[in-house]
């Protein structure tokens, strides 16, 4: 299988997700391959960055790794427990430990309730506290990122800015004291400067809150920001994981110089040439090509790409994995970006 | 300074609301010549897409019909112009690419149809030449296959695909002027790339000039000559690309690129922040607008609105305790 293998898992993880498959179904009884033995896995106070294009599985995988729905098929590991087999009220106490953060901050809110009652409810879900004791941890939790209960508890969601709501949701998820953090897309509905806030806050309840976290972005410059390692998805398969700055300064799958290639950089290069791009557009997902899924728009393709799956495997450098056939070399990939 | 496109001086488009007029653009200012092209930057609300529908005049209900100051296309004032020949204006001479890209195709059309349709309303073609130049048009925007993509519907493209046929249509009739309004933000980074390959590559073949509005710096770098930084309903800084980019002297322009996650910075580095939010446009701030976020407020910022310093050379910005000018090495 292209993209397949479990080579790049670390052990000893707090969370490990393995071979896992999600289908859709589409129109006309056809289905969408969403996930495609996709593994990963977590250690304590790390920080796994998920790059990819529209389509290539990154809000799956986080809902996959969360049971929100179970997937089809694979399994998830997390604080040594097994996600999928829990009973129901197991799988609430450890959902409890597994909070995440979604991209619209508006939609992802209840419009009729009160902040103050948004924070409040996963305390009052899960039992804890007394009134006044919720009421305290729920005043904390908007402190720690940056709201006054007393100015924006009684207020609605659409009484606050875009970036006042990510706020709220970031307090709702931190409110349990969670272990994991799973964050899809937190910041692509922010203007830059509101961007960084958020950014930043992520940062700092990662320290005081002992977070991990899996940040899906298909932002590479917020990625790099927050991640100590990131994981390159393409069509429902991994490419590439490595470490941040070994994934940056040396990416070896070609999709991932094509993408940081694509990125354009704030040196004015106008009527510059611009490096060879991958050609064309990402195949319908209905329709995936055959062996490397990649194949169709790889400047690097040969016929054992059309064949064959690349299996995920070392390239040399320390925790760098790459699911590549003819993976570039380092100078030449730096060349590439 | 002879080969000026457009030109524009004082604008003003004010929003009527219950308890108030709103400023989306308020006072703005600033020229383009022909084959150049201008970025508009700022955040979200600073009034980017406002501007561009004042200058085609299709401006949303509740905007004042006529915006205030003045419009000069080729030398005419366009807020004078009567409507029927601003239609005219809008198909032939400007075009725009909408911001949302969904709106602008039509669902129950084929994208043929369309093309024709825009090539009837302003040029002499008859229709079997314009089905002709449809397909044409399609293949210089690099669909492949344009002889069978005539008869597709848009909302069976790809976001690339479609924004392609939304160029193919902006340029049908070779406009002088192209007003782009985040043309590649809803698109993939690689799809992205190849679009602004194509922008480039067509504006270099008419010979067009363009407004090029976006929120990504990046963009900016890649594809203009001259960039205008939007702050609340102002424009406060404008220069070369290279001057914007890398010697930036307002507050709110320095502020907003060191804001940008970089590639090449490192990891696990605080980001600098801009605190707060803008201003409410109805009741903004009576100074320098970006006072009460800006860390380099002296008590004169919050009081008096900061004046334009012209450093020559297309250079101008207005702020009462700029960015020291660097010496370029460059
Ligand atoms: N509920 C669903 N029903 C059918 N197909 C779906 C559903 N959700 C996702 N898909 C399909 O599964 C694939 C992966 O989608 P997913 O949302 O995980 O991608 P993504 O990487 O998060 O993309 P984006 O960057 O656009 O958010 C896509 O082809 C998508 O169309
Ligand atoms: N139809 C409308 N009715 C009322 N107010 C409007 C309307 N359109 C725009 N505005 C207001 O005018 C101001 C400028 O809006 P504009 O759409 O020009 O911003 P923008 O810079 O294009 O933002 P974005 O980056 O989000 O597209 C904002 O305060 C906005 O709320
Ligand atoms: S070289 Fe082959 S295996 Fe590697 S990315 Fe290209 S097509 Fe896929
Ligand atoms: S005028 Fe004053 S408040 Fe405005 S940007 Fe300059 S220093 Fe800051
Ligand atoms: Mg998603
Ligand atoms: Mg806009």
């Amino acid at each position: 299988m292209a993209g397949s293998g479990t080579a790049h898992l670390q052990g000893n993880a707090l969370l490990s997700a393995s071979h896992l498959v999600k289908t859709y179904k589409a129109k006309g009884g056809r289905r969408v391959q969403a996930l495609s033995d996709v593994s990963l896995d977590i250690v304590r106070g790390e920080t796994l960055g998920v790059v990819g294009e529209s389509g290539s599985g990154k809000s799956t995988l986080a809902r996959a790794v969360l049971a929100l729905p179970k997937p089809d098929s694979g399994a998830v590991q997390f604080e040594e427990k097994p996600v999928f087999d829990a009973k129901a009220a197991a799988l609430r106490a450890l959902r409890h430990r597994m909070q995440m953060v979604f991209q619209d901050p508006l939609s992802s809110l209840n419009p009729a309730h009160r902040i103050f009652d948004i924070v409040e409810m996963p305390l009052l879900v899960a039992g804890r506290g007394s009134a006044a004791e919720r009421r305290r941890i729920v005043a904390d939790t908007l402190q720690s990122v940056g709201l006054d209960v007393d100015i924006v508890g009684n207020r609605r969601p659409y009484e606050l800015s875009g970036g006042q709501c990510q706020r709220v949701s970031i307090a709702r998820a931190l409110v349990l004291q969670p272990s994991l953090l799973v964050c899809d897309e937190p910041v692509s509905a922010l203007d830059v400067s509101v961007q960084a806030q958020v950014l930043n806050l992520l940062e700092d309840a990662k320290a005081a809150f002992s977070l991990t976290m899996l940040f899906i972005s298909h932002d590479l410059g917020v990625v790099k920001g927050i991640s100590d390692r990131v994981m390159v998805m393409y069509l429902g398969k991994v490419c590439e994981i490595a470490p941040t700055d070994s994934l940056y300064a040396t990416p070896r799958h070609p999709y991932t110089a094509t993408l940081l290639a694509s990125v354009p950089s704030l040196v004015p290069r106008r009527r510059e040439e611009r490096p060879t791009m991958a050609r064309g557009e990402t195949p319908s997902p209905l329709d995936v090509p055959s062996g490397c899924r990649f194949r169709t728009r790889c400047p690097a393709a040969t016929e054992r790409c059309a064949r064959e799956e690349p299996q995920i495997q070392n390239v040399g450098q320390p925790g760098h994995f790459v699911a590549c056939h003819h993976p570039l070399a380092v100078t030449a990939s730096t060349r590439l970006s | 300074m002879s080969d000026v496109l457009l030109e524009v001086d004082d604008l003003r488009t004010y929003f009527a609301l219950p308890h108030g007029e709103l400023r989306a653009v308020d006072g703005v200012s600033f020229r383009l010549e022909a084959g150049r092209t201008l970025g508009v930057v700022g955040e979200s609300g600073s009034g980017k897409s406002v501007l561009a529908r004042s200058i085609i005049g299709l401006l949303p209900a509740g905007f004042a019909r006529r915006p205030a100051g003045r419009i000069l296309f080729a030398g005419r004032d366009l807020r004078q112009v009567p409507e029927s020949e601003m239609r005219r204006i809008r198909g032939r001479e400007i075009a725009m690419i909408f911001q949302d890209p969904l709106t602008s195709l039509n669902p129950v059309m084929t994208i043929g149809r369309q093309i024709v349709q825009v090539l009837r309303q302003h040029t002499d073609l008859s229709t079997a030449q314009a089905k002709v130049r449809a397909v044409e048009l399609l293949a210089e925007v690099g669909i492949p296959d344009p002889g069978q993509r005539v008869h597709e519907y848009a909302h069976r493209m790809s976001g690339g695909m479609r924004q392609r046929v939304v160029i193919a249509i902006a340029l049908a009739c070779n406009p002088r002027l192209l007003i782009a309004d985040e043309p590649t933000t809803a698109l993939d980074v690689t799809v992205q790339a190849q679009i602004l390959d194509l922008l480039r590559h067509l504006q270099d073949r008419h010979r067009m000039a363009m407004i090029l509005i976006t929120h990504n710096l990046g963009v900016v770098a890649e594809m203009c000559d001259e960039v205008a930084v939007m702050y609340a309903g102002r424009m406060v800084e404008q220069a070369s690309v290279a001057d914007v980019l890398g010697a930036p002297r307002m507050r709110y322009t320095q502020a907003l690129l060191e804001s940008v996650p970089r590639l090449d910075s490192a990891s696990h580095v605080r980001l600098p922040v801009i605190p707060g939010q803008p201003p409410n446009l109805i009741a903004p701030p009576p100074g320098c607008r970006f006072a009460p976020r800006c860390g380099h407020r002296l008590a004169r910022c919050d009081k008096e609105a900061p004046s334009e310093t012209d450093l020559g050379a297309g250079h101008r910005f207005s702020c009462w305790n700029p960015v020291e000018e660097v010496i370029h090495g460059r």
